[in-house]
């Protein structure tokens, strides 16, 4: 037997199947209904029972630090299922808070943090990765050991999760370690990881240094440990900064996008904390073929430079890439060369927008 | 004849079977997909400290570029909402792209602008540029008033003008959410192979807006608008997540996205030809990145929000849709050497075929398919219980996907709060198959005949404003 639909004859078991995926996808329908109202009654519940715990929590912990209630009172008002909440609670009164009042929170989630430091063993990676934060937060000091070997975690939201908690410490002893796993950040932004690592202060300089040095380390993470010297001003640097500079120009292939970050890392730490003595190095990058390596070449130069420099800065000025132009105008400015700047701006030199835009202030 | 014009639209009618069992498998699939990554992502959300992540300087400088033409009713609020986000480095460059109406004036006025100096750090080939404009009270906003070029042309121009890394595409008429570019840059921070993300858009009409702010979230009064809220989600939470977890996403919304100048610089900018800007570029970077062997990801993340106006009349709608499909069409076959291409990966394999064949053939199966329908009912050519059933089966499967789409909203990021809010998206999932979805299939036919007739209409809808301190729509 066959029927039609539209035309096109069709077994009668078809009938039966279709009518079998109208059943299926009805309940389908009716279960997701049923799945958003059930979402919404949980929500609902769960936004009502945090308020509840809150209103409950929030004048005891402030009396506990101001040292007006004692902190049995605040543990007695914890119960066991509301522990994680009210770790997440106090997560957020330590962010907030410095010195002898964070010292108090910090005390108060002791006693929930081994449970917390258990979800380190779970299978999702942001879960690992909120205990990291938490743990890292909370008592680095106790769970170091736990902190570093998450370093190596191989969810790369666990690993800066655990870089950030380590950085925060600014311990000499986690220099090494976070610095042998700068590899393990490979996909992160060199900005975002150099401001993480200057967060480590000055004792991470030596270690950032070998870095920097080292040519058997990817260009990436040679760029970064530039990066972050320069926010360290470390003046130590400048030298290691002119090999590399040295050495890439002596590299005749051309180069790649990692090599040309190294390069402007290099040049940029050069600007801070470079020398007179390393302004010969500085000029002979003006004849990069990169144009973002040629800019920074032209502030370094503006930098550590002197006053026979000012030909060269003015030549870039006729450079074919406006972002070399713009550095250049810039550092002419910087050097007090304003007359010129002035002359150029009431001129008709292609480039005369230049100086306006600079003399008048507005240069971003 | 007549039996073989029978034969015709029985084949049709295959075709029409198996495009609709294409299309639900493949929404059903995308949904599958989102659903896994909303419950990581709201997971991620919590180790994630905007505040932290704003203080620690690690933020790359944004430039947003407005473009605006004829914005008069909203140019000045929503830059005024600009100027108030939550991030440390950002310049705003609104272009006025030669309106005729009081936008520039109206520009001038409220920010005190004055015509300042900037040079361009690009050479995208632009109509004219007029005049650059700097406020004296907002030292981090620029104007750049230009001849009439289309939209593509001004967001050249503001790359041209572009100083800073990033760079963020927002309508004019459109408001961020005051951390969304900190949340859209997230993934710049997390991943460097990142090349451009999109954020959600969502309908602000019905909600209360005050001073550039989203106050409070309602779903519209207006029923067409509604429909388009629930089509949004559905687009956004259950679609792009997913070709994003792809890394084959093929559009990147107007109102909102964010990209690195560098690379839609070398890719030759937006291309101006087209209604469909916002695709074509991200198709392009696609194309550019594999040709290049670029590495890359275009993103999507689902937390930072673009609010936007959405019309609310037939007439503003068929526009937007003709608009929408034509650049779709156009996009897709000027770079249809990457359809089912391996060398393109994921995005000729899997999105451009979905794309190509589901969606921009879509409205002619769909179309078409109803006359058959139709026809054949009338001819009694048809088994009316598997009519029925094939009905039912299309409205609950219609039905069953937006109907996912509302519980990963309600799962994920709760955007509409009240209780009957919910309840009428519910009721709108059951609605919209009965009307709503024929309507829409024939605005994109019109869209298709456009195309083919190379009509080049940009086909806005005409702006209200949001109204403070009240309920816009």
């Amino acid at each position: 037997m066959t029927d039609s639909l539209l035309g096109i004859a069709l077994p009668d078991r078809l009938l039966w199947f279709v009518a079998l995926l109208v059943a299926v996808f009805f309940v389908s329908s009716l279960s997701l209904v049923a799945t958003v109202a059930a979402l919404r009654i949980r929500n609902v519940r769960r936004s009502r029972r945090w308020q509840r715990l809150e209103t409950r929590w929030e004048p005891v912990i402030i009396g506990v630090l101001v040292g007006e209630r004692p902190e049995a009172e605040l543990h007695a008002l914890v119960e066991r299922r509301d522990q994680r909440y009210f770790v997440d609670f106090l997560l957020r009164y330590s962010t907030r808070l410095k010195g002898g009042e964070r010292e108090t929170v910090v005390r108060l989630a002791q006693r929930y943090l081994p449970a917390i430091a258990r979800q380190l063993e779970r299978r999702s990676g942001e879960r690992r990765a909120r205990a990291v934060r938490t743990l890292g937060e909370l008592d680095v000091e106790t769970y170091t050991p736990q902190i570093v070997a998450a370093l190596r975690d191989p969810s790369p939201l666990v690993a800066i999760t655990a870089g950030r908690a380590l950085a925060q410490q600014r311990s000499p002893k986690l220099v090494r370690s976070l610095v042998d796993s700068l590899e393990s950040f490979e996909l992160w932004d060199t900005r975002f990881l150099s401001s993480l690592l200057a967060d480590l202060g000055p004792e991470a300089m030596p270690a950032l240094r070998a870095v920097l040095e080292d040519q058997e380390r990817p260009a990436r993470t040679r760029a970064l440990a530039a990066n972050t010297l320069e926010r360290l001003n470390d003046l130590n640097a400048a030298d290691i900064a002119v090999a590399v500079l040295e050495a890439g120009a002596a590299t005749s292939t051309i180069p790649s996008e990692q090599h040309v970050d190294l390069m402007v890392a290099a040049l940029r730490l050069v600007r801070k904390v470079g020398r007179g003595e390393h302004v010969g190095t500085v000029r002979r990058m003006l004849a990069a073929s990169n144009a973002a390596v040629r800019g920074c070449a032209v502030d370094a130069l503006a930098s550590v430079g002197g006053g026979d420099d000012v030909p060269l800065i003015r030549k870039a000025i006729d450079d074919e890439s406006n972002w070399v132009v713009m550095h250049a105008v810039r550092g002419l400015k910087a050097l007090g060369r304003v007359d010129f700047l002035q002359d150029l701006a009431a001129s008709n030199h292609p480039r005369a927008d230049a100086a306006r835009e600079v003399l008048a202030g507005t240069a971003s | 004849m007549i039996e073989f014009g029978w034969a015709v639209v029985g084949v049709f009618n295959v075709l029409i079977l198996i495009y609709f069992f294409s299309l639900n498998s493949v929404y059903l699939i995308t949904t599958a997909i989102s659903s896994r990554f909303l419950v990581r992502y709201v997971k991620r959300l919590r180790t994630v400290d905007v505040e932290q992540l704003i203080a620690s300087g690690a933020t790359p400088p944004i430039t947003l570029i407005a473009p605006a033409y004829n914005e008069e009713a909203s140019c000045v609020d929503s830059t005024r909402s600009l100027l108030t986000l939550q991030y440390p480095n950002y310049e705003v460059l609104v272009v006025n792209d030669g309106s005729p109406d009081r936008t520039l004036q109206l520009m001038l006025d409220a920010f005190d602008m004055i015509p300042a100096v900037r040079l361009p750090s690009a050479t995208l080939e632009t109509a004219k540029i007029r005049q650059v404009y700097r406020s004296k009270q907002y030292p981090n906003l620029w104007l750049l008033d230009k001849e009439n070029g289309g939209k593509a042309d001004a967001i050249n121009a503001g790359l041209d003008y572009c100083r800073t890394p990033l760079f963020c595409v927002i309508d004019a008429d459109s408001l961020l959410e005051r951390d969304a570019l900190i949340r859209v840059s997230r993934p710049f921070l997390e991943d460097a192979r990142t090349v451009a993300v999109g954020g959600i858009i969502r309908i602000v009409n019905g909600s209360t807006v005050r001073h550039g702010v989203v106050e409070r979230v309602r779903l519209p009064r207006n029923l067409l608008a509604r429909f388009q809220v629930l089509e949004y989600l559905r687009a956004f939470l259950s679609g792009r997540v997913a070709w994003s977890e792809l890394n084959a996403g093929l559009i990147i919304s107007g109102a909102f996205g964010l990209f690195r100048r560098s690379v839609v610089v070398d890719a030759g900018g937006y291309a101006t030809e087209t209604v469909g800007e916002d695709m074509e570029i991200v198709v392009r970077i696609h194309r550019h990145c594999r040709e290049n062997r670029i590495p890359y990801r275009i993103g999507f993340v689902p937390d930072p929000v673009a609010w936007t106006e959405c019309p609310e009349t037939i007439r503003g709608m068929s526009r937007q849709r003709d608009r929408w499909q034509r650049g779709l069409i156009e996009t897709l076959m000027r770079h249809r050497r990457m359809l089912l291409n391996p060398r393109y990966g994921n995005v000729g394999l899997i999105a451009y075929p979905y794309f190509f064949f589901l969606e921009m053939l879509g409205p002619v199966i769909e179309v078409g398919g109803y006359f058959a329908f139709a026809m054949t009912l009338l001819a009694g050519r048809a088994s009316l219980p598997y009519v029925v059933a094939f009905l039912a089966l299309a409205l609950l499967f219609g039905m069953a996907l937006s109907a996912a789409a509302v519980a990963l909203e309600e799962l994920s990021f709760r955007g509409y709060p009240r209780n009957s809010d919910l309840a009428r998206l519910i009721w709108l999932a059951v609605a919209e198959n009965v009307g709503y979805r024929q309507m829409n299939s024939f605005w994109r036919m019109q869209g298709v005949i456009s195309a083919a007739r190379r009509v080049k209409y940009w086909g806005q809808a005409p702006r209200r404003g949001f109204r403070t301190g009240q309920a816009s729509g």
